[in-house]
């Protein structure tokens, strides 16, 4: 069980009588980082802002069930994480509804510290490194975003997901392993 | 100790999580094992590739967009709320009401078509009485009497 601070916890008791007002606070304290989390994630801005808000949209309406199980944060972080899933399997079946190829490329504006071609190779890395991401199983992707991208312990991830530390363990050795073997060629040329 | 369990322990000394115990006996594996090395060095790199993706920065807060989005969805579900409301209200007793305007119907109906049946066979029994067919049978014989057909009994070679 995760020990929030009280005024944390007194926010979300709050949220979960409806207080609007307790809601905006903890969206302000937890804003830039989720933003920075799916802006990972996704690489692409707009996808990252609506994606964020999806999950914040839901967090409070089910700020019920959370259950102090885990961090706010962490908690906040795997519904994005279902919401980001959720997301990309309909935009697949879009791709392939309409026979089209998805070329859209993730790019981050350039901050004058690259060259063209620097930044242009950072974001082929970015995509190919995504694209490998979602060959890997839901909750191996899960475990791996929570892990890589956000940082969570092993038992604020077990927690989150409902599973045992052992559990989080076997499924982040699995999935470092899957994915390595999808990226070895890449990284056996030293393209990344 | 067996590669297999080193590999698994990589894994979990890449995050710090080993106990330094074990560390240890990973370190000695890994020093004399090129495939465990091989695979040291693959999560490092794989990690660090990991961790150099680019992000776009965002600066732009989603707050604006989330209070109107909040706004709307509980217009919604408070909507929803006075629906349900009113179903729980009135749905019985439209239900009870629909069962018996539903009953007096069929009733009136059955009525019209038992006047309409008696009427047929007041007609019928008028016009040919012989085809009325009833449950008493002397009714049945008195009408067999009255009937002018000769039935063959009565052909006697005297008729």
């Amino acid at each position: 069980m995760a020990n929030p601070e009280p005024e944390e916890r007194s926010l979300i008791e709050r949220v979960a009588r409806g207080d609007k007002a307790a809601f905006e606070v903890l969206v302000k304290a937890y804003e830039p980082r989720l933003l920075a989390f799916m802006a990972r994630v996704t690489g692409q801005r707009d996808v990252a802002q609506e994606i964020a808000q999806d999950a914040f949209v839901k967090a409070y309406f089910k700020i019920g069930t959370f259950g102090f199980r885990c961090s706010f944060y962490t908690w906040l972080c795997e519904i994005a994480i279902n919401k980001f899933l959720d997301w990309r399997k309909q935009r697949r079946r879009w791709f392939r509804k309409h026979a089209l190829t998805d070329f859209t490329e993730p790019h981050a504006p350039p901050d004058g510290s690259q060259s063209p071609s620097e930044r242009a190779a950072s974001r082929e890395t970015g995509r190919i490194v995504r694209d490998a991401i979602a060959r890997l199983s839901p909750d191996h992707q899960r475990v791996l975003l929570l892990r890589e991208f956000q940082g969570a312990s092993y038992e604020e991830i077990a927690a989150a997901m409902r599973c045992s530390v052992g559990t989080v363990e076997s499924r982040l050795f699995r999935a470092r392993q899957r994915l390595k073997e999808i990226l070895k060629p890449w990284m056996e040329k030293n393209e990344l | 100790m067996n590669c297999k369990t080193i590999q698994r322990w990589i894994s979990l000394a890449v995050d710090g999580a080993l106990p330094a115990k074990e560390n240890e006996v990973l370190q000695e594996h890994i020093a004399g094992c090129a495939a465990c090395q091989a695979e040291w060095e693959g999560q490092q790199k794989l990690r660090s590739v990991l961790h150099a993706i680019p992000a776009p920065e965002i600066e732009a807060s989603v707050l604006p967009a989330l209070r109107a989005r909040l706004n709307e969805r509980e217009a919604r579900l408070v909507w929803m709320e006075d629906i349900e409301r009113f179903a729980r209200r009135f749905v019985p007793a439209a239900a009870v009401l629909l069962l018996v305007l539903s009953g007096l119907a069929v009733h009136s109906a059955v009525k019209r078509f038992r006047a309409a049946s008696e009427i047929h066979l007041l007609v019928l029994a008028e016009a040919q009485p012989e085809l009325v067919l009833t449950d008493d049978p002397l009714a049945e014989m008195a009408a067999e009497e009255n009937s002018t057909e000769l039935s063959p009994e009565r052909l006697t070679p005297e008729n």
